[in-house]
């Protein structure tokens, strides 16, 4: 220690601490300048993932008032299925265009033969050629529950009928249905509705992703190596739909969750 | 900004300097920067929640997440890690008795791999949290903040595999062959077994960022479950790596309190071997523990279990430091100067910081302190209440070292007190916020009258803190420019040995 005292010490000067700060204060800046420039552009790119879809738009809703019929291709040889669908659903106040995809004149034209005194007077497209669509058919004065039998002038054996529905229901699918509500992945939200669906052995079930991310409909309770052995969709973004086919589940209770979000969880009843 | 023991040498010198000191200082300037840029984003975080609803010191929710992910990336990898780095620089040659670091310019090359990597992390702001958790970072995230978020850590880990090899290599090769290791300074023993925790746990993490780069280019699907990842799978990889990284955060912040609590009790330590034991007790049961983050995931009981037991492990060996500190304590002389203050405060905020732990760790109690502000109050008051204390204690205590000057003692009492009456508000309302529901992360919360008292609360002792890092750094600029000449030989006047000043002289 001795040695070292006769060491001149040379201390820390406010000249030199000042140097030191303005280098770290030049620094700081220049780091601020460009932070508070670019700001948002740093922010700005999504990220170049190839696999993001785009969550799909849902199906539009039949246009604006307008249901389509097919005379399907065909149709003009006596037993053939002849108007597709057969039986239509029409929703109240639709616009009904016929679509003859056949390659030969078919009308449509309401009664049940040419000789129903009443036939043509509901409405009546006149003659289509190959490929043509009808002028849209507004049927006037109807209610729900009306049903209009209505025949092929040029092949009177073609006879289909067509009701009119509630507006609401025209174009959602038919059959059970399994909704998976927008906001379900924020944990504690409603998710499946209805929650539990009742359906019959043999049934199909629509499964429609109403929310904005992905999600699944997986048997079981929790990720695990059981789950998805009975039934599973799949991962499917929002807007998409499955379908879940019951025919090969026996009748029980089933548990179900979302492979996404394990707190998803619902039940499914088969009878 | 130095002292010199023969000739101020310009500044450029130190700056391309490859001599431990002056890489040290590099390393310390730079991490209290760093605390002080990254506490100011926290007071804006705490003024922000001063009452429900948009203040308008943050602009919007976005911007939110960006700031407390940048706040909480800076201060652990940019304030925590270097200025560990920086005493360990100073001290470690000095303690295993060489002439410098094993490998200078590598040690230098270790130093200036930081800078850059500050440089992307700060520009950037990610905005995905410092877990940076897929799925949402590697589908949604914007760029090119993400990338810059993960390059840049990249770059911090292969600085501190550099930065440990090195230490590992001094201590075991370089150390003086008439010094057995077992009589080298505790602080020695916390930064071998801190380096040799660096060497294990990051590669697991430099894997995952890997993975989480390919995975935002769409090349890999890692943890993509559309592509048949699993999101939880990068939890296992990142929490392998960060829940040891918890203890390499504190064990050199223990090593100071080592150095700190008997110099200043005027007393031997009371039990060496058990203060080695316990750290490499802790170096290996912190490896058996990183799951407890996980809980809420959906493991089996079995595995939770498991978890739990090897996260109980760690407290007897946290216990064996605060029983060995008070111990040494007792019956000394003590005198209270800062570094003391802070080391004794640093012990009581453990205390406590280890009691909400027990919490956490206990699985079924987990569920309901999970991602709430239970949680930021606990590890907040591990960071900033046991490691940062024990930083800026050391800091204090090195002073003269560095400058050859004194601190003043006044300004030094006054920051420790503003900052333990801060500390205190801050974090152990918030635990109480948590069991009020208040979720982790949130830009607002619900106006009811409990969660905007303790808020309020909160957000005060973050002001008072912030008071007390004021009258800190104009401390330390001050004093290094004006303050009083120090004794160099025992500059706190406790009959104690301090370190050799004339290292301080380059010697290449």
């Amino acid at each position: 220690m001795d040695s070292h005292d006769k060491e001149p010490i040379i201390l820390t000067s406010p000249g030199r601490m000042s140097r030191g700060l303005i280098i770290v204060g030049i620094t700081l800046a220049i780091g601020a300048a460009i932070s508070v420039t670019f700001f948002d552009q740093m922010f700005a790119n999504p990220p170049p993932v190839t696999q993001i879809k785009q969550p799909t738009p849902p199906p539009p809703p039949p246009q604006a008032g307008t249901t389509t019929i097919a005379i399907l291709a065909g149709s003009s040889v006596q037993g053939s299925p002849d108007y597709g669908p057969d039986a239509a659903q029409v929703p109240l106040g639709n616009k009904i265009v016929w679509d003859n995809q056949d390659n030969i004149l078919h009308t449509a034209t309401s009664g049940t033969s040419g000789s129903d005194p009443d036939s043509g007077k509901a409405f009546k497209t006149g003659f289509l050629d190959a490929g043509a669509k009808s002028n849209p058919i507004e049927l006037a004065d109807v209610k729900v529950g009306d049903s209009f039998n209505y025949f092929c002038e040029v092949h009177p054996y073609m006879t289909s009928t067509l009701t009119i529905v509630a507006a609401e229901t025209g174009g959602a699918p038919s059959g059970p249905t399994i909704n998976i509500l927008a906001g379900s992945s924020v944990q504690g939200s409603p998710d499946y509705d209805p929650d539990p669906l009742t359906v019959k052995k043999g049934d199909k079930i629509s499964v429609v992703n109403k929310d904005n991310t992905l999600h699944t409909v997986t048997d079981g309770a929790a990720p695990g190596a059981d789950a998805g052995k009975l039934f599973d969709t799949g991962f499917f973004e929002g807007g998409q739909s499955k379908t879940i086919d019951t025919a090969n589940l026996n009748p029980a209770e089933y548990n179900y969750f979302c492979q996404v979000h394990p707190y998803m969880t619902g039940k499914l009843k088969v009878e | 900004m130095v002292l010199e023991v023969k000739k101020p040498r310009p500044m450029w010198e130190i700056l391309f300097s490859t001599h431990h000191t002056d890489i040290g200082l590099l390393y310390i300037v730079l991490s209290i920067v760093a605390f002080m840029i990254g506490g100011a984003l926290a007071i804006a975080i705490r003024s922000e929640l001063f009452l429900p609803g948009n203040q308008g010191i943050i602009p919007d929710p976005n911007t939110f997440h960006r700031i407390f992910t940048t706040h909480g990336t800076n201060m652990l990898f940019l304030w925590l890690l270097p200025f560990a780095s920086g005493i360990g620089n100073y001290l470690i040659p000095i303690m295993v008795r060489y002439k410098d670091m094993a490998w200078p310019k590598l040690n230098a090359t270790a130093f200036w791999m930081i800078p850059p990597a500050m440089a992307m992390v700060w520009l950037g702001m990610a905005d995905f949290t410092w877990y940076a958790t897929p799925p949402y970072s590697i589908l949604r995230a914007p760029g090119p903040a993400a990338e810059m978020w993960i390059f840049g850590l990249k770059i911090l880990g292969i600085s501190s595999i550099l930065g440990s090899i090195n230490f590992i290599v001094t201590i075991l090769k370089m150390k003086h062959p008439d010094l057995p290791l077992m009589k080298t300074s505790l602080f020695v023993w916390a930064i071998l077994v801190t380096s040799i925790m660096i060497l294990v746990a990051i590669p697991t993490f430099a894997a995952a960022l890997i993975m989480l780069y390919t995975d935002r280019l769409g090349i890999s699907g890692f943890f993509n479950p559309a592509m048949g990842g699993d999101p939880i799978a990068y939890q296992h990889l990142f929490w392998f790596t960060f829940h040891p990284e918890v203890y390499i955060f504190a064990i050199p912040a223990i090593g100071m309190v080592y150095e700190i609590i008997p110099r200043f009790s005027r007393k031997p330590i009371f039990s060496y071997q058990s203060g080695v034991a316990a750290f490499i007790l802790l170096a290996i049961v912190g490896f058996a523990s990183w799951a407890h983050h996980m809980y809420s995931t959906g493991m089996s009981f079995t595995e939770k279990t498991v978890f739990m037991i090897g996260t109980l492990a760690a407290v007897p060996a946290s216990a064996m430091h605060v029983f060995n500190w008070t111990a040494t304590m007792w019956g000394g002389r003590i005198r209270f100067r800062t570094p003391m203050s802070f080391a004794v405060g640093g012990l009581i905020l453990f205390f406590y910081a280890g009691a909400g732990g027990i919490v956490n760790t206990a699985m079924p109690l987990d569920f309901l302190t999970h991602d709430s502000y239970w949680v930021v109050g606990h590890f907040h008051l591990f960071v900033m209440g046991l490691i940062t204390f024990a930083f800026l204690g050391f800091i204090h205590y090195l002073f003269p070292f560095i400058t050859g000057r004194m601190y003043n003692e006044k300004a030094g009492m006054v920051t420790f007190w503003l900052l333990f009456v801060g500390v205190s508000m801050i974090f152990l309302t918030q635990h109480v916020l948590g069991l009020y529901g208040q979720p982790r992360r949130t830009f607002d919360y619900i106006a009811v009258e409990p969660l905007i008292i303790m808020n309020q609360i909160s957000t005060v002792g973050a002001w008072i803190t912030a008071a007390g890092a004021a009258v800190f750094i104009t401390n330390m600029i001050s004093s290094a420019g004006r303050g009083k000449p120090a004794d160099m030989r025992d500059p706190f006047q406790i009959g104690e040995q301090y370190y050799d000043y004339t290292r301080r002289e380059p010697h290449h």
